[in-house]
């Protein structure tokens, strides 16, 4: 896919160049041959600020790329602290309505509490067997 | 960077007891130690709520009250309480409005790693007599013009407070949108502004509040009209505000240099169609409704047609415009993108205006207001608001987020419409506009090589206007320039994905529109 028509095409890049001659014929033909010029320009200068943007589109992709793992897990522990901060002021101020239990049951049904849970689960199962004996 | 200190600034006068007492609750089970509650008693007279403050400072060590002598209003006791305020960072808070909670805690992380900030701004909701909260304001990121044309800013507002003390602090003379009028001070001279996007704030709505109407209080409409002309003076800007169409906004006049020429670039093919049940021929009527609408004498329409246009066309041209026409042919496959350069080139105009043969103007001066705001340099390209035939919502601003680039959103929308929060009244900043009726000056569509050539039907507009925003530029919206927009008259819209690659190459995957929030569906 071409990205910036006429500089992907060498030819006619080399072509355009070589198209301005040191004497010209009258000045309709040179009005012409600046014309082509301009648009030669125009199309660079689209091809520059578009090379631009995809080097900073790499940029990030690459940056991304490096931090995306870590930076999830950061994001999700802070969208639980955040939960839970929430949950304590309502306890505080005594209004724990049914808004704040859709959101504990919400809480609970996330992926992150079930996976929580199953891990936790046999470890509270073998204390409490301990405990017993 | 250590824990900020806010220092809470609330003036009170009057206020309910119980509103008062929800207030300060809100700030004290925050769950972040660092902040201190300014209470400015405004001479409220009233004894059941001056007991109460007296005893939450005796209390509450963070809690300061001032008892004013005298009732000076709200920005006088607003002052008294910036003048002893302790913290970092001044956050506003109404004497009847609510914190969400964790909003400090959630403010402070951000302004810990990024110090820098001197103005952030987050989103808000109004609540009810019984706590019910409803009308969230999804906010823009940072939107001079918006600002402008409306105080978004609004709750919950935290300023550094050295930068506040530099500007004077409030102006009583604006009282009733005093703080609409600090905050275009404090922007004026912040190097940083930020917005979290976020619902930190919870705005009461009772019968005597802002927050029910904005019509509830006519005369802070008159005070933001001051207040907008007095940034507009400051700034050096030869605009001025008027008040916009509904309580609350303001519309931006703007000069136009009557030397300056402007070009208006129309690619065509000569076609006709049936529109409003009668036929016509599209780039004639476009023309017409512009000249008619129009009152700027230097304008230079280039006309950019396909060879198979018919010579009858080019000849009403011709006859309309004298010479002030300038034809180019185009002999090659179409390429929107191309034959929009090509009009370029052959253009002389300070300012370009690109505009499609299949628009009609409906608004006054549609060009004037168009190019008007280009004056200002940081501004790079402007478009314009469009609808269909059927007086329904065509273009307002593109969105480009949930990894597309929407060229329409509440398309529902009919003329006349508020839109969300006023979005559809005022002037914004925008991520892109259509090139279907689109200024720019000369200089920036040279610097940015014009259209690419190789998206000759879609998404050319987006490139070009993220272009435009890479070189540091602002796009506007102008929801004062008007036109019909009867584009699937004229061609048949299928986008490739080829197409959608080739911007996604240059400008990467977008997920998250700054300017219009819009909830995944």
């Amino acid at each position: 896919m071409s990205t910036g028509a006429p500089l992907d095409n060498e030819d006619e890049t080399t072509q355009l160049i070589a198209w301005v001659p040191a004497e010209t014929d009258g000045v309709a033909e040179l009005t012409v041959r600046v014309k082509a010029l301009q648009a030669y320009a125009l199309a660079a200068r689209d091809r520059e600020v578009g090379m631009r943007g995809e080097l900073a589109t790499a940029r990030a992709w690459i940056k991304k790329i490096e931090t995306v793992e870590p930076g999830r897990a950061f994001r999700r522990i802070d969208k639980l602290e955040e939960q839970r901060e929430n949950l304590l002021h309502r306890l505080r101020l005594g209004s724990f309505g049914e808004e704040a239990e859709d959101e504990i049951a919400q809480l609970k049904a996330s992926a992150t509490w079930r996976i929580g849970r199953a891990l936790v689960a046999p470890v509270a199962f073998v204390k409490t067997r301990v405990l017993r004996r | 960077m250590t824990d900020p200190l806010f220092s809470i600034i609330t003036p009170v006068y009057r206020t309910p007891l119980a509103y008062l007492k929800k207030m300060v609750r809100s700030v004290v089970t925050q769950g972040w130690p660092s902040w201190e509650l300014i209470l400015i008693d405004d001479q409220s007279d009233d004894p059941a709520l001056t007991k109460y403050m007296t005893t939450l400072s005796r209390k509450e060590p963070r809690v300061t009250v001032i008892s004013r002598s005298v009732n000076g209003g709200i920005s006088e006791a607003s002052n008294d309480g910036i003048a002893v305020a302790k913290g970092t960072y001044i956050a506003l808070l109404d004497h009847d409005d609510l914190l969400a909670p964790g909003a400090l805690r959630v403010i402070a992380k951000v302004l810990k790693a990024r110090p820098e900030i001197d103005y952030l701004y987050t989103d808000e909701e109004k609540v009810d007599d019984s706590g019910r909260t409803y009308d969230v304001f999804r906010k823009p990121d940072w939107s001079p013009e918006r600002l402008r044309g409306q105080m978004y800013t609004g709750h919950l507002s935290v300023l550094r407070t050295s930068l506040v003390r530099e500007v004077g602090g409030f102006n009583a003379e604006f009282d009733g949108s005093q703080d609409h009028d600090l905050v275009l001070r404090v922007v004026e001279r912040a190097e940083v502004i930020h917005h979290l996007p976020k619902v930190l704030y919870r705005w009461r709505s009772h019968a005597a509040s802002t927050a029910s109407a904005a019509s509830a209080k006519p005369y802070t409409w008159d005070a933001g009209v001051r207040a907008v002309n007095a940034h507009l003076e400051r700034t050096g800007s030869a605009a001025t505000a008027v008040h916009g169409p509904v309580p609350g906004t303001y519309s931006i006049e703007r000069p136009l240099d009557p030397d300056i020429t402007i070009s208006i670039v129309i690619p065509t093919r000569g076609s006709s169609g049936d529109v409003f049940g009668e036929s016509r021929v599209f780039v004639v009527e476009a023309v017409r409704s512009v000249i008619a609408n129009s009152t700027h004498e230097r304008l230079e329409f280039v006309v950019v047609y396909d060879t198979v246009t018919p010579p009858a066309v080019l000849e009403t041209l011709r006859e309309l415009l004298g010479d002030r026409l300038v034809l180019t042919e185009y002999d090659r496959p179409f390429n929107f993108s191309e034959k929009c350069n090509v009009g370029f080139l052959a253009s002389s105009g300070d300012y370009v205006v690109m505009m499609n043969d299949d628009v009609q103007a409906i608004s006054p001066a549609p060009i004037e207001h168009l190019v008007a705001p280009l004056a200002d340099p940081s501004v790079g390209m402007t478009g314009a608001y469009l609808f269909f035939e059927d007086g329904t919502l065509q273009h307002a601003g593109h969105r480009y987020a949930d990894r597309g680039y929407m060229h329409g959103y509440m398309l529902s929308a009919r003329r006349g419409d508020p839109g969300p929060f006023s979005a559809l009244l005022i002037d914004r900043e925008v991520s892109g506009v259509t090139a279907a009726f689109a200024a720019l000056r000369r200089s920036v569509f040279a610097e940015v090589g014009g259209f690419n050539q190789a998206l000759p039907s879609n998404f050319n507009d987006v490139d070009l206007s993220l272009k435009v925003l890479s070189r540091g530029y602002r796009i506007v919206w102008l929801s004062g320039v008007q036109l019909y927009h009867f584009e699937s008259k004229t061609r048949e819209s299928k986008v490739h994905t080829w197409e959608l690659e080739t911007v996604r190459k240059r400008w990467g995957v977008q997920r998250r529109d700054p300017y219009i929030y819009h909830p995944r569906t």
